[in-house]
């Protein structure tokens, strides 16, 4: 009779643990969309006989399983980064080149019709209408240029402030992920199944901050993560966050990246949303602003030299044309047209002598648009302002390119993980036709069982 | 490999969303006519825009200038055709009167002429061109002559620095003349002075200083034909140049379509083919939703 009885014991927990296999099968399924959720195994083992003419005591469930690949987390925290740098990069020069205009309508445009003005003050260097045109095609080029780099420094702000929503976004993470480092310990890590939860959704949260911001993570004994960023600064250590703080450089105003012990990681962020936006905002927009102020201070020194030199309507010369500028840093945003100038057509120098009718110095500075005066006399102003919407262009489709690159690879990287990770409802719904018979035949044994029991009994009576 | 749910329809989103960004751009591409519409299209061929650009400004600008040029030239060359006119006026009432015969009013009627052609002359050399005078040097509002009440013709008020207009890198045609150069060139006087000079000749009956007048006006007629001639090789230039302008004008646009502008043909193709590549992508994503182990369960 014992044996009978262990019978019925065997068959319920091999009904129980049928139950359980049925119970995984729906957690896929409810879960087959949520994002980072790993599928879950039911572990099934025999359980062992108690004495050598038994064939086993049934089955025991060991636990659930959670299945995923450690190395292919690490490999997509290092590859994402790259993926989100270009994406940023991309995004930003972006903006860049769309200030930056189309051929013939922009910077260029401004400089010829610049030049062209005093070309046509030769035909008569007397003409009111000629001298008020130079006067309006010089404020159209300061203009130009002034707003050209007003474009490019709030593009740099722009990326600035993004850097701010990035690292507040980084904090907010950082501080998630260090709360689930609690929890996890608490719920006893990968071993049990609220554990692996916890994991799943924390191993989401360093997804998503290592797009952000490139870090190191390393797995705790208790199954939690910690994380460390630029050179081994900690930001995680179980279940403390070390937000990161962002401070105004001195000069430049522009945002600097520490460490809670004061680290700056500035530099040393060169991949992840973040690496991208620093390096729009460090290297890439610096770049365009200082080949912009070139070209503008160059333009004001070539034609003031000539200009100074030359005679105005009046017989007087020594008159800038433009404000003269101590430097190219800036030049961009700071070319105005001499207020004596702008105020008096007169006093436009188009002579080398003080007869009304010489017309030379304004051929001269008509001539300067396609001399090579730049650059140590190897660049004409098209050629430098041409240079730059190259720069712009191959920086954009270059991070364009990566950006795909290394989408690519993400995506490859994911599709292994899900062909570990991943919940195939194909693959489920077999599992569950496969519990289901189970259930079905350990149902039909414990009726078998029992009316056993029953026939048993009813001998004895 | 296990090809999980979330594999499927990564990767179908993914299809989608790229036939969707190339639709996209061949629609773009078709409806602007443009195959570079930011830098990063092509970077080079942008720069290659932005030199046509510039060169086709310059076109323009050298175009403008020579149209000025041509417009003042032509006044320029009525004027010269005028002095040679009354310059020829003038020596036949002087040869008329380079005779012993002369009657008082046929010598009379020669100081008349002369003197109208010497009023004449001034007024040709004192040309204006919107408001400029042509043949001052560059002393464009000084008039180059001025006549008191007597008919008496001033020197030379301009200079002799002449002007030029650029109408390409390394050519410049004249936009105004040295008037003493015409007047008087190397001569030890000049045209008016010639013209007071045989007034008095005719009236004293001098006949040596009359014939002297003479020589002097086929002076200043020389001077005026060569300055002509010299102004119709001006005027050849920039006939030949403005031909030539025109001629780079096209290459330079061609060049520019070349760069930047799409193929009609190609452009239309690519966008025929990426409609079927979107319909295509759609309707595998449709396709994959349809079967499932779960649809075969009784």
């Amino acid at each position: 009779m014992s044996g009978l009885f262990g019978l019925l014991s065997a068959t319920a927990r091999a009904l129980e643990a049928q139950t359980y296999g049925l119970n995984t099968v729906s957690q896929n399924v409810a879960n087959v969309n949520t994002p980072g959720y790993s599928r879950r195994q039911v572990e099934l083992a025999a359980s062992a006989p108690t004495d050598a003419l038994s064939a086993g005591n049934g089955v025991d469930v060991l636990g659930v399983r959670s299945e995923h690949d450690t190395m292919l987390d690490q490999r997509l925290w290092q590859e994402q980064p790259l993926q989100q740098q270009q994406s940023a990069l991309a995004n930003s020069l972006g903006v860049v080149q769309v200030a930056i205009g189309t051929p013939g309508t922009s910077i260029d445009s401004s400089l010829q019709q610049f030049f062209d003005a005093f070309s046509t003050l030769t035909q008569d260097p007397v003409s009111s209408s000629n001298r008020q045109q130079v006067v309006r095609q010089g404020q159209a080029l300061a203009t130009a240029f002034n707003q050209m780099a007003d474009r490019l420094m709030s593009a740099q702000q722009n990326a600035d402030s993004l850097v701010k929503t990035d690292v507040d976004a980084v904090n907010a993470l950082a501080s998630q992920i260090a709360s689930l480092n609690d929890a996890i310990a608490q719920a006893g890590g990968g071993a049990t199944t609220s554990g692996q939860a916890l994991q799943d959704a924390q191993r989401q949260l360093v997804g998503q901050l290592t797009q952000l911001l490139p870090a190191t993570v390393t797995t705790r004994s208790d199954g939690g993560l910690d994380l460390s960023v630029g050179s081994g600064q900690v930001l995680i250590a179980g279940g403390n966050a070390y937000a990161l703080t962002t401070t105004p450089q001195a000069g430049s105003g522009l945002l600097a990246i520490k460490t809670s012990d004061g680290t700056d990681i500035t530099s040393a962020v060169t991949s992840g949303h973040l690496g991208g936006l620093l390096a729009a905002r460090d290297v890439n927009i610096p770049d365009y602003l200082s080949q912009l102020d070139d070209l503008a201070y160059a333009v004001v020194t070539q034609v003031n030299t000539k200009h100074v030199a030359g005679y105005d309507l009046n017989g007087n010369t020594g008159q800038n044309f433009f404000t003269a500028l101590g430097s190219a840093s800036g030049a961009a945003a700071a070319i105005a047209v001499d207020p004596a100038v702008a105020g008096d057509a007169t006093k436009v120098a188009a002579g080398t002598t003080a007869t009304p009718g010489d017309n030379e110095t304004a051929a001269d500075i008509a001539a300067l648009s396609t001399q090579k005066v730049m650059n140590s006399g190897t660049t004409t102003f098209n050629d430098a302002w041409s240079a730059l919407v190259y720069a712009v262009g191959q920086d954009t489709q270059t991070a364009q390119n990566q950006e795909q690159t290394h989408t690519s690879v993400v995506q490859q990287i994911q599709n292994l993980q899900d062909s570990i990770s991943g919940v195939s409802l194909d693959e489920e719904a077999m599992s569950m036709m496969k519990f289901q018979r189970a259930y079905q035949a350990s149902a039909q044994m414990f009726s078998v069982v029992n009316m056993t029991l029953d026939t048993l009994l009813q001998m004895v009576r | 490999m296990r090809v999980a749910f979330n594999t499927i329809y990564r990767s179908t989103i993914d299809d989608v969303n790229r036939a969707a960004q190339e639709l996209t751009d061949r629609q773009q591409e078709v409806s602007s006519g443009l195959r570079v519409r930011v830098p990063s299209d092509d970077p080079t061929a942008t720069t290659v825009a932005i030199q046509e650009h510039d060169q086709l400004n310059a076109i323009g600008q050298y175009s403008s200038n020579a149209d000025a040029a041509v417009a003042r030239l032509h006044v320029v060359d009525s004027v010269m055709s005028d002095m040679v006119t009354q310059l020829t006026v003038a020596k036949t009432a002087a040869a008329g009167a380079l005779t012993s015969t002369a009657t008082a009013g046929q010598k009379e009627g020669a100081i008349a002429t002369l003197q109208s052609v010497r009023d004449a002359l001034v007024s040709d050399l004192n040309t204006s061109f919107h408001g400029s005078y042509i043949f001052s040097g560059s002393k464009v509002t000084t008039a180059p002559y001025t006549q008191s009440g007597g008919g008496v013709v001033s020197s030379y008020q301009g200079d002799t620095n002449t002007m030029s207009i650029a109408i390409d890198k390394q050519i410049s045609v004249n936009s105004t003349f040295d008037g003493s150069a015409i007047a008087q060139g190397s001569a030890a006087t000049d045209v008016f002075t010639d013209i007071s000079n045989l007034i008095t000749a005719i009236q004293g009956g001098n006949l040596s200083a009359i014939n002297s007048g003479i020589q002097n006006l086929n002076g200043a007629f020389d001077r005026v034909a060569s300055a002509q001639t010299a102004l119709g090789i001006d005027e050849q230039t920039l006939t030949g140049q403005q031909a030539r302008l025109t001629a780079s004008q096209q290459a330079s646009t061609t060049r520019l379509s070349k760069a930047q502008d799409a193929n009609m043909a190609e452009a239309i193709s690519g966008l025929a083919q990426a409609t079927t590549a979107q319909q295509a992508a759609l309707g595998a994503a449709a396709t994959l939703n349809k079967v499932s182990l779960f649809d075969y369960f009784k």
